[in-house]
């Protein structure tokens, strides 16, 4: 076949959507659900005329609906939560589904019988709760606030969203095979991920998140552009009744087993070691929520101080993390057309007694790292009528990391100088003068520098929805616009006024035995990169009948990166165009047949552009005579040149993108509990990758046999190369039982086969690869991980009047591959292709439970909560290393079970 | 499991790409791939040998003695300076030294590896082995000698060499071993020819540039010129604390340092002018020097 040139073939692909488009087309939002149904008499017969209502403890007043000629009714863009629909009509028997529940991103579907009777009489029906979504195509979950209590996370989002299947990984996940940071994480519908490194930004008040989606694949246009999954936290608004609630948390290790497995590649164990280590967090959380005015004006506040003490073998001083989380939102509702929401989060946070490796004085002073930021978001919300739906966001957020020496220490157990408060005031060391390192500054003592790294992002979004527009079947059309401006500001310097701080053997002349020497200079560093991005998104839920749903739709992309001074290093626009197909074959919601495919393109980072920064260190090259130490006489003979940047990026870069299809079904197999089987394919391109370009390398990448320029100074390129790739598949089963009769539960198996060139995009560790392009291998990549098994369960055990709640999750993965590499010793480890039967590192399983005990007491409810997690104490899979033997030694370090109190009283 | 995924999911890959109908390609990019062939006359593959005791003996026509084969990629080639056809160099900057040839680019037709022996340093090249036997075959029948183990005792049998490596490379399969190319040799016979596909990945392309390249056969002691032995991975073992020995890294800067009795050279250099145009490289001359 032959290949379209790509510009003729974009010009092509936008015809075609658009033509496809014409017909107009989506629908419930981010941070909202929808209810869409129907009234029928005992016949079957559509009811018109009938007045619905809905109430929730999470919507400001009522909505009304009369259904139309159909008997059709449609709530949309509603709070998630639990509702009670009330539906009447003259002649009939009025009714009442007091308990149906509305998720973020999901339709409920509601079907309401009403039988003729005379005036006043009056049904309750307890909803038939719907387990299957017949109009949704994207595959993840959606963690209610009831399960994120009851299931043991530790009360991190982070944790909990391990249970998707499809992630894994840590506080910043690998999803659907991607890299940690390639994921969008969003805020009450608005983008927060940190712009700089593509990571989480901000630290969350547990108790205020709403509802979690999850998603890993399928997703619809408006939830951004990604290659890997979407995190998109929902907090809550408040409500009529003013509700406290206190708690307060404790978690501990230090008596935890600690063991250091080790083994030969082989299988040969070795000796395990213990370790040294410490692991202590304090939780203290205040919530306070309620009216301002009742059904116009709530509010919420939610304030958490957390601190941890962790540390791990060889490190004295534990880290020492001290957090403040707080949360503010206010909703109001004027009118029932409009609806302001004003949020404010901060995470003011630092962490004393930093060690990262050898930066900061020892052992008087330790490191200290000021962070956090905070989020301001104002939303507007505009019912225009009951199909249509206009909501417009604004965000300011800022982040920042600040971290520089103190000449004190925090653990006066130690022995060591305290730290007195007015120390930490005035805690930057610009003092204590530094010495020159050598070979390697950062490998010596006493290089104390500082950095302070601050990040904003300024946000548009608008969308507007028009449900149930009538063309051939229903449509539920949305657009919308979004703006993105980011920026990074970032200085860097060493301090004590010191001149010199690395020191390199630049040239040796055995005639002379005259030395060259190289030395970085320690001038402070600053720069400031920024980026605009403006997208637009168009997206359709097409139903032509009433049991077959086409979710299609497009986003674009428009975005440029800058440098430092001013380079546009990354400018693309990209079209991510997504299309699925939902069929209810029986039409009873029961079981649906699931086909999506679509693309979904990267939006960069700040850490891309400014990988290409010009300022950096500058270099001071002098003649000295060298016998066997530096000394002071050695300082003459210098010259001075900026070290300018020797990375260049190639003019036309294209956007990493992930082309993806899944297939799956499900079937409620019986009442409440679905069965899911899904496959998943994945094909990652163009990723962000570094070339060597003046090396000339053999036909392995593994000698170099010369170089273009004469000289071995490296010079690398920026480039997006289709071979820069990942393939990755996963099959998915899944159980999943929704809450009813006093449990949920969810457990899922995946088989996963992840192989590309490149697992990571983070440019902080370039990486470099011969130039030939052919020796990008396909190995096994760190998200091979082929079994996986999660489950969680949530029971509350009948012993009235008290509640008792337990609460487990189980997780099971094999152990991901080995890398095998070699160095070939000028620019970092070549990847070895896989082929072979390589070694894994340890899979591990644990398993971790959380008891609460609620107990009716005067005005409110007290709850005593215990958490083990951990149970298995298992090892989690630390690195794998050659010994000095030659022998690929696997280190696995044995996962602290932690035990954990807590108490809350909720009035 | 595996192996039938890949198909099936790569169809579908494949019906993707034709639904979207596009692929990247990078604009710009002034680096292509240029293939070709290397063709050696069979009657210039030999090798002579000579022992310490002054014994002498000829390895004829067998690939298993060919050392790697260096192509780059230059300005232009020249006579003159060399018995041999040079690159053209840039200014001779130092007595005794020659000019950078500074090449567009370039690359070998195998590398040296590893035969997990200390007497193996230098003297295995990728590509030209398809089993442990045919190494040990070779070291023994053509060199005349035989690769010993830790004890000192000859290795008989090539799964103790397989072994050997397996336990101080901490292998897991053969794969891993680049000098065991099992049917994946480099050269196939082509009447009085031996022939190799190979590609210049990643090379600086301007119209006319010149395709030149060389052999690096073995001394009399089957030695390697072109191989360094400090440098390469370190290696580290009970028996064994050493470098494992790659390739000069001028080797295609300075390519006349390198060149020296018996090895083969391009005999014409071929000239690129249209980068998907596959090149020709005979090594036709044999430098008596």
């Amino acid at each position: 076949m032959a290949r379209l040139p790509a510009r003729s073939c974009m010009l092509l692909l936008q015809i075609l959507l658009l033509l496809a488009c014409l017909p107009g087309a989506a629908v419930a939002s981010v941070t909202a659900g929808t209810i869409k149904g129907s009234t029928i008499d005992e016949g079957g017969l559509p009811i018109p005329g009938v007045l619905v209502t809905i109430r929730s403890d999470n919507l400001m007043g009522v909505r009304q609906a009369e259904t139309n000629n159909d008997g059709r009714f449609l709530f949309i863009e509603l709070p998630p939560g639990k509702y009670a629909l009330t539906a009447e009509a003259a002649g009939f028997a009025k009714v009442t589904k007091p308990n149906m529940a509305v998720n973020i991103g999901r339709t409920t579907h509601v079907t309401v019988e009403m039988p003729m009777a005379g005036a006043g009489e009056e049904f309750v029906v307890e909803e038939e709760r719907q387990v299957i979504d017949t109009e949704a195509a994207n595959q993840g979950t959606v963690l209610t606030k009831e399960f994120l209590e009851n299931i043991p996370a530790g009360r991190s989002y982070q944790s909990a969203v391990q249970m998707a299947a499809g992630v894994t990984g840590g506080g910043n996940p690998n999803m659907a095979g991607s890299a940690y940071n390639e994921n969008t994480y969003m805020l009450d519908g608005v983008n927060i991920t940190d712009p700089v490194t593509g990571t989480f930004s901000l630290n969350f008040n547990f108790d205020a998140i709403e509802q979690i989606e999850v998603l890993t694949s399928a997703y619809d246009p408006e939830y951004g552009v990604n290659l890997g999954g979407g995190i998109n936290i929902v907090t809550e608004s408040g409500g009529n009744t003013l509700e406290t609630k206190l708690g307060m948390y404790h978690t501990n290790g230090n008596w935890s087993p600690r063991l250091d497995s080790r083994w030969a590649a082989d299988g040969t164990e070795l000796a395990p070691s213990e370790f040294d280590s410490r692991y202590e967090s304090y939780e203290a959380s205040l919530k306070v929520s309620g009216p301002i005015i009742r059904d116009k004006a709530w509010f919420i506040v939610a304030y958490s101080k957390v601190r941890s003490l962790i540390a791990n073998t060889g490190v004295e001083l534990p880290r020492d993390f001290d957090g403040h989380y707080l949360l503010t939102k206010l909703t109001t509702q004027p009118s029932t057309e409009h609806r302001f929401t004003l949020l404010m989060q901060t995470d003011p946070s630092t962490i004393d007694n930093l060690y990262y490796g050898d930066r900061y004085i020892e052992p008087e002073a330790q490191g200290r790292q000021a962070q956090g930021g905070f989020v301001g978001s104002l939303q507007w919300d505009w019912y225009i009528s009951p199909e249509s739906f206009l909501e417009t966001k604004l965000l300011v957020q800022k982040s920042f990391i600040e971290a520089y020496g103190v000449p004190c220490t925090h653990d006066k157990d130690l022995g060591y100088h305290p730290c007195q408060p007015d120390e930490l005031e005035n805690s930057l060391d610009f003092i204590t003068p530094g010495h020159i390192g050598y070979n390697n500054a950062l490998d010596t003592d006493n290089e104390t520098y500082f950095n302070f790294d601050d990040r904003w992002r300024g946000s548009l979004i608008s969308k507007f929805s028009v449900l149930q527009v009538e063309a051939a079947g229903t449509h539920d059309v949305k657009v919308g616009v979004t703006a993105d401006v980011t920026s990074w500001t970032y200085l860097f310097g060493y301090t004590g006024n010191m001149a010199f701080i690395d020191q390199n053997l630049y040239y040796w002349d055995p005639d002379s035995l005259t030395s060259i020497w190289r030395y970085e200079i320690s001038d402070p560093v600053y720069f400031k990169s920024n980026a605009e991005t403006i997208g637009g998104f168009f997206q359709d839920v097409y139903k032509p009948v009433s049991n077959l749903t086409f979710r299609y739709g497009i986003r674009y992309d428009q975005q440029t990166f800058r440098n430092d001074v001013g380079e546009a290093i990354v400018s693309t626009g990209n079209w991510g165009p997504r299309l699925s197909v939902i069929w209810d074959p029986w039409a009873n919601a029961k079981s649906k047949l699931v086909g999506s495919i679509g693309r979904f393109n990267d939006t960069s980072r700040l850490g891309i552009a400014a990988a290409l920064n010009q300022s950096d260190l500058g270099n001071k090259l002098f003649a000295s005579e060298y016998y066997g130490g530096f000394t002071a006489e050695t300082t003459n003979n210098y010259l001075f040149w900026p070290k300018g940047n020797n990375t260049t990026a190639l003019e036309d870069l294209a956007a990493p993108r992930a082309d993806m299809f899944s297939v799956g079904a499900e079937r409620e197999v019986i009442a409440d509990l679905a069965a899911k089987l899904y496959f998943t394919g994945k094909y990652t391109r163009n990723l962000y990758a570094f070339d060597e370009m003046t090396y000339i390398w053999d036909d392995e990448g593994y000698s170099i046999l010369g170089t273009t320029t004469g000289d071995y100074t490296s010079s690398s390129r920026l480039r997006t190369p289709d071979i820069a790739r990942r393939d990755y598949y996963r099959t998915d089963f899944t159980l999943d039982r929704i809450y009813a009769d006093r449990w949920q539960g969810s457990a899922t198996y995946s088989y996963t086969v992840s192989r590309g060139s490149m697992q990571t995009a983070n440019t902080s560790s370039l990486l470099s690869v011969p130039g030939q392009t052919e020796y990008w291998v396909n190995g096994l990549l760190e998200t091979d991980i082929r079994h996986s098994v999660k489950g969680g369960l949530v029971w509350e055990i009948p012993d009235d009047p008290w509640t008792t709640t337990l609460g487990t999750v189980f997780f099971l993965e094999s152990g991901p591959p080995v890398t095998r590499s070699y160095s070939n010793g000028y620019s970092g480890s070549i990847l070895k292709d896989t082929r072979g039967t390589y070694a894994r590192q340890e899979g591990y399983w644990d398993l971790s439970i959380l008891l609460q005990q609620a107990i009716p007491v005067k005005k409110g409810k007290l709850s005593m909560r215990g958490e083990i997690e951990n149970i298995t104490n298992n090892h989690q899979s630390a690195y794998a290393y050659v010994s000095s033997d030659n022998r690929w030694i696997i280190y696995s370090r044995q996962d602290q079970l932690t035990f954990s109190v807590g108490g809350e009283y909720e009035f | 499991m595996n192996s039938r995924m890949f198909p099936r999911s790569q169809s579908a890959m494949l019906l993707f790409g034709l639904a979207f109908g596009c692929a990247y390609e990078e604009v710009g990019l002034e680096h292509k791939d240029l293939k070709g062939v290397v063709r050696i006359p069979e009657e210039l593959l030999y090798v002579e040998m000579e022992n310490d005791e002054g014994e002498q003996w000829v390895i004829e026509n067998d690939i298993r003695a060919l050392g790697p084969i260096y192509l780059g990629v230059y300005s232009a080639v020249e006579e003159g300076h060399y018995s041999y056809l040079h690159p053209e160099m840039g200014p001779v900057l130092e007595e005794n030294q020659p000019g950078d040839a500074y090449p567009y680019g370039g690359t070998s037709i195998g590398r040296f590896d590893w035969g997990c022996t200390e007497e193996t340093r230098c003297k295995l090249v990728t590509g030209r082995y398809s089993s442990y036997d045919d190494v040990l075959n070779f070291f023994r029948d053509q060199v005349q000698d035989p690769l010993m183990d830790a004890f000192g005792e000859e290795y008989t049998a090539g799964e103790a060499l397989q072994e050997r490596c397996y336990e101080v490379r901490n292998y897991t399969d053969d794969h891993e071993n680049a000098f065991i190319a099992g049917e994946d040799l480099d050269f196939t016979k082509n009447g009085a020819f031996w022939e190799a596909e190979v590609t210049i990945g990643h090379t600086l392309y301007r119209e006319g540039v010149t395709v030149w390249g060389w052999a690096d056969m073995p001394s009399y002691s089957f030695d390697f010129l072109s191989c360094d032995e400090q440098l390469g991975e370190s290696v580290y073992y009970y028996d064994y604390n050493d470098e494992i020995g790659r390739s000069q890294v001028d080797l295609l800067n300075f390519p006349g340092q390198y060149i020296d009795y018996g090895d083969l050279v391009a005999s014409e250099g071929a000239v690129m002018n249209d980068p998907d145009t596959e090149f020709v490289i005979e090594l036709g001359f044999r430098n008596e020097e």
